[in-house]
């Protein structure tokens, strides 16, 4: 909360009013600070993506919002069997095809 | 006969009497496949694929469209439980990306536990322009995926060899195209399809020969099921027509009556005529 202005009415304000109120403005907010999740970069269908360390193949769909059923994922040219992307952890510099299926003759 | 009677279609002896079409462990009602791409919407797709009482539908694989999680998805508009789902390769240029491209459509079609998993339509390109395939790297994909244990229904060209080193390389089914993809040209070359499934049936009477591309109307699917073809599979012919719906229908009829010709077995071609009423009692003067 922010520390109040002294009172308009006053016809003036001591220099000690003033140091007490900038203290209060100027004091470091008492959020928790948090230390940031480790990042890597992967590549998903050509493009680049950062998503946290130690994310599961699970997870990046999670993380893409992709719902569908309809979806394979392969990993450097390896499919991945759907029962397996729980338990799979993706690593750095991987290169992904998360794939579906579209109309075709 | 009653005009009841004479107006119900009655189904023949020889239709109820054709075994359905088979292609490795996979038992088809109809004999037509049909594709799903290039329809105007979903709902025409959906319309289509009805009206020509297929059981079989083909399926490409593609990259998901990522953060769009929103967008209508085909399979919101195909029974899994009704249709056998067959998936592609289409688009893949060497035997490398195929076998990827079938592995992951056999992924995602066994998530969603349809029949077609353990199947693959491969297609393996040579020409952009021509859409003509590559028959050295479709050789190799349908070994290797052979090996994967997948059933492999191999587009090809209408070339007799290299339909024969397929068939060799234990592909479940051969598919030379009548002409190149949506070209609409039917079949080009009839002759070399005779070859065809003259060679591949010739001690597998039974060993499937599909018609697949090149279909522009009713009579090339027609065509294709009197010179023998186990089946034919279509897509632009029905998905661009004026009238999808209505063209479903008219290629479900003509790979039906096609086949019933080829089962009857047609009558010989002459150079000359041969009259259908008697030659004599005719009420004229002519010697």
């Amino acid at each position: 909360m922010l520390a109040k202005w002294p009172k308009p009415n006053k016809t003036s304000v001591s220099a000690n009013q003033l140091r007490h109120f900038a203290a209060k403005v100027c004091q470091p907010p008492k959020a928790t600070v948090m230390a940031l999740p480790e990042t890597i970069d992967i590549v998903v269908n050509d493009k680049n993506l950062n998503i946290v360390a130690g994310s599961s193949v699970t997870d990046l769909l999670k993380t893409l919002d992709i719902r569908t059923k309809a979806i394979a994922v392969e990993i450097n040219h390896n499919v991945i069997p759907g029962d397996q992307h729980a338990a799979t952890t993706i690593n750095a510099n991987d290169r992904l095809e998360v794939v579906t299926l579209v109309g075709g003759g | 006969m009653t005009q009841e009677k004479a107006n119900s279609p009655t189904p023949t002896t020889a239709q109820s009497e054709d075994l359905p079409l088979t292609i490795g462990t996979h038992v088809l009602s109809s004999r037509l496949i049909l594709g799903s791409g290039k329809y105007k919407s979903f709902e025409m797709m959906q319309e289509s694929v009805a009206a020509s009482g297929t059981q079989c539908i083909t399926i490409a694989v593609r990259r998901e469209k990522l953060y769009d999680g929103t967008g209508r998805n085909i399979l919101d508009y195909i029974d899994c439980q009704r249709y056998t789902l067959l998936p592609n390769t289409a688009g893949c240029y060497d035997a490398a990306t195929a076998v990827r491209c079938a592995l992951m459509g056999r992924e995602i079609l066994k998530a969603l536990e349809n029949p077609g998993a353990d199947w693959v339509k491969l297609e393996v390109l040579g020409d952009s322009r021509s859409l003509l395939p590559d028959p050295i790297e479709s050789l190799k994909a349908t070994e290797q995926l052979v090996k994967h244990g997948l059933q492999v229904l191999c587009y090809t060209s209408d070339d007799p060899i290299i339909a024969r080193r397929l068939k060799d390389a234990g592909a479940a089914a051969v598919m030379p195209a009548g002409s190149p993809i949506g070209s609409g040209l039917g079949v080009a070359n009839p002759n070399n399809l005779k070859i065809i499934l003259a060679d591949l049936k010739r001690e597998q009477k039974n060993y499937p020969v599909i018609l697949d591309a090149g279909v522009g109307t009713a009579s090339d699917a027609a065509i294709a099921m009197e010179l023998g073809a186990d089946g034919v599979l279509l897509n632009s012919a029905v998905a661009r027509a004026g009238d999808p719906i209505k063209m479903a229908v008219a290629m479900k009829l003509a790979v039906e009556a096609g086949r019933l010709a080829r089962l009857s077995g047609r009558i010989t071609k002459s150079r000359y005529g041969s009259a259908s009423s008697p030659e004599i009692g005719v009420i004229s003067d002519r010697e």
